[in-house]
């Protein structure tokens, strides 16, 4: 896999660009193309012939399910419908397993090689959110190659975003930024951000010659400081690659360490996730259990939807109970902050200039706190 | 969703192309020292 610091990377990525921009074509498929010929320099021929393959057979499916779904009702095309979820799942299953639960770390390291190159923990999103849209909210199928851009993005492979197939549906009639200095801004920031102030930090606190592992509370908060250097330098880099091709690509942090409450943080920390989780999850879920179990239950569907969404989220970063344990507790720490929300607000002295400004400055640092407890939990985990 | 930047002025034009120079120096500085050999060898 070549990473940002490799010469080729950019070459290849000046190529896409220089295709997208000038090539008079419909840009979703266009893409599709071009992003075969990136993805076999970037992540190997081997892992792009995957990749294609994989696309091309859930192009398939979904094309073939949702005629289906038109000419038959009922139970049996409600569960052939499910199969476009069933299907990447199963993937996703064998690929978590394969590169996190294999007590062989040894065993199959070329079909690891493959799997890590095309980062399917977020193609199992994307494939979600396609069948989402295309089997049950009857959004348009874009064709095999464009469906193929879409799960496989090249700038988006490793660590996402997750970006939206409506967004993607309207990628012809978009006209891509020409704000190039935006562009740069971008990419330096994130560069600053990832191979700077995160690598900084890192050597600054473990050393040049000690890996990065937690041996208490304060470790965890610098590794959380560093992660979030990393990873939002990482998004920001692929955001600029994004606008620059054409191709849509969600914002994913927005300053999450002012956040007042950890309800907030979600909005601005990781926010493709949070959004993804929303439209797929929580909204869906809760509507459908609404009415089932009716409005006079609404706590009791508040809970289950919050727990679900959460323990989705555990588990998607890593399947083991310590991650679990930590969806669960994330999903208290929301609903209690909501519950003192609703209660905080009928009181006046809430309301006061007073209130609102300490909870601007000590919201964050409760929000740090908690949420290097939180990631304390589990933080032997991320870094062994 | 790639969201359209508001138009900028003149003079956040300048503040930008500075704010950017200034990040490259300071990434070809720490390329150039001791923990960059350390740091990017992970990559």
């Amino acid at each position: 896999m070549i990473s940002f610091l490799d010469n080729r990377f950019w070459l290849v990525t000046a190529a896409v660009i220089l295709v997208m921009r000038l090539v008079p074509a419909r840009k979703g498929t266009l893409f599709g193309l071009v992003n075969i010929g990136a993805l076999g320099i970037i992540a190997g021929w081997q892992a792009a012939a995957v990749a294609v393959g994989f696309a091309f057979l859930y192009w398939a499916q979904l094309a073939g399910v949702r005629t289906f779904r038109r000419s038959r009702k009922g139970l049996f095309a409600t569960w052939v419908g499910r199969t476009t979820l069933i299907v990447p799942l199963v993937v996703f299953l064998a690929h978590k397993w394969l590169v996190e639960l294999d007590p062989r770390p040894a065993a199959h390291s070329e079909l690891r090689s493959v799997l890590f190159g095309l980062g399917l923990s977020y193609v199992f999103l994307r494939c979600l959110e396609a069948a989402h849209g295309v089997v049950w909210k009857q959004q348009r199928l874009i064709d095999p190659l464009a469906l193929f851009g879409y799960l496989f993005p090249f700038p988006l492979l490793l660590s996402g975003p997750v970006n939206r197939y409506d967004d993607h549906l309207r990628m012809d009639e978009i006209i891509a930024p020409s704000d190039w200095l935006g562009i740069v801004n971008d990419v330096t920031t994130g560069f600053f951000y990832k191979f700077l102030l995160a690598e900084y930090l890192r050597v600054w606190w473990f050393g040049t010659g000690e890996p990065m592992r937690s041996a208490g509370w304060a470790d965890t908060a610098v590794l959380f400081v560093y992660i979030f250097f990393d990873f939002a330098g990482y998004s920001r880099i692929v955001l600029g690659i994004g606008r620059a091709i054409g191709i849509p690509t969600p914002e994913n942090f927005r300053a999450p360490f002012r956040s007042a409450s950890v309800t907030e943080f979600f909005t601005r920390w990781h926010m493709s996730l949070g959004a993804f989780v929303q439209r797929n999850i929580y909204t869906p879920l809760q509507l459908f259990l609404v009415r089932r179990w009716g409005v006079r239950r609404a706590t009791a569907v508040g809970l289950v939807v919050l727990a679900v969404a959460w323990v989705f989220v555990g588990l998607w970063h890593r399947l083991s109970v310590g991650f679990v344990a930590y969806g669960l507790g994330m999903a208290a720490v929301v609903w209690v902050e909501k519950w003192v929300r609703d209660r905080a607000l009928k009181r006046a002295w809430a309301r006061t200039r007073v209130a609102k400004v300490l909870t601007r400055v000590l919201g964050p640092v409760y929000v740090f706190v908690v949420m290097t407890t939180m990631i304390h939990l589990v933080i032997g985990e991320i870094f062994r | 969703m790639t969201l359209p930047r508001p138009p900028r002025s003149i003079r956040m034009e300048l503040i930008l192309v500075a704010w950017i120079a200034v990040k490259v120096a300071l990434l070809l500085l720490f390329v150039r020292s001791q923990a960059a050999e350390f740091v990017y060898a992970g990559f």
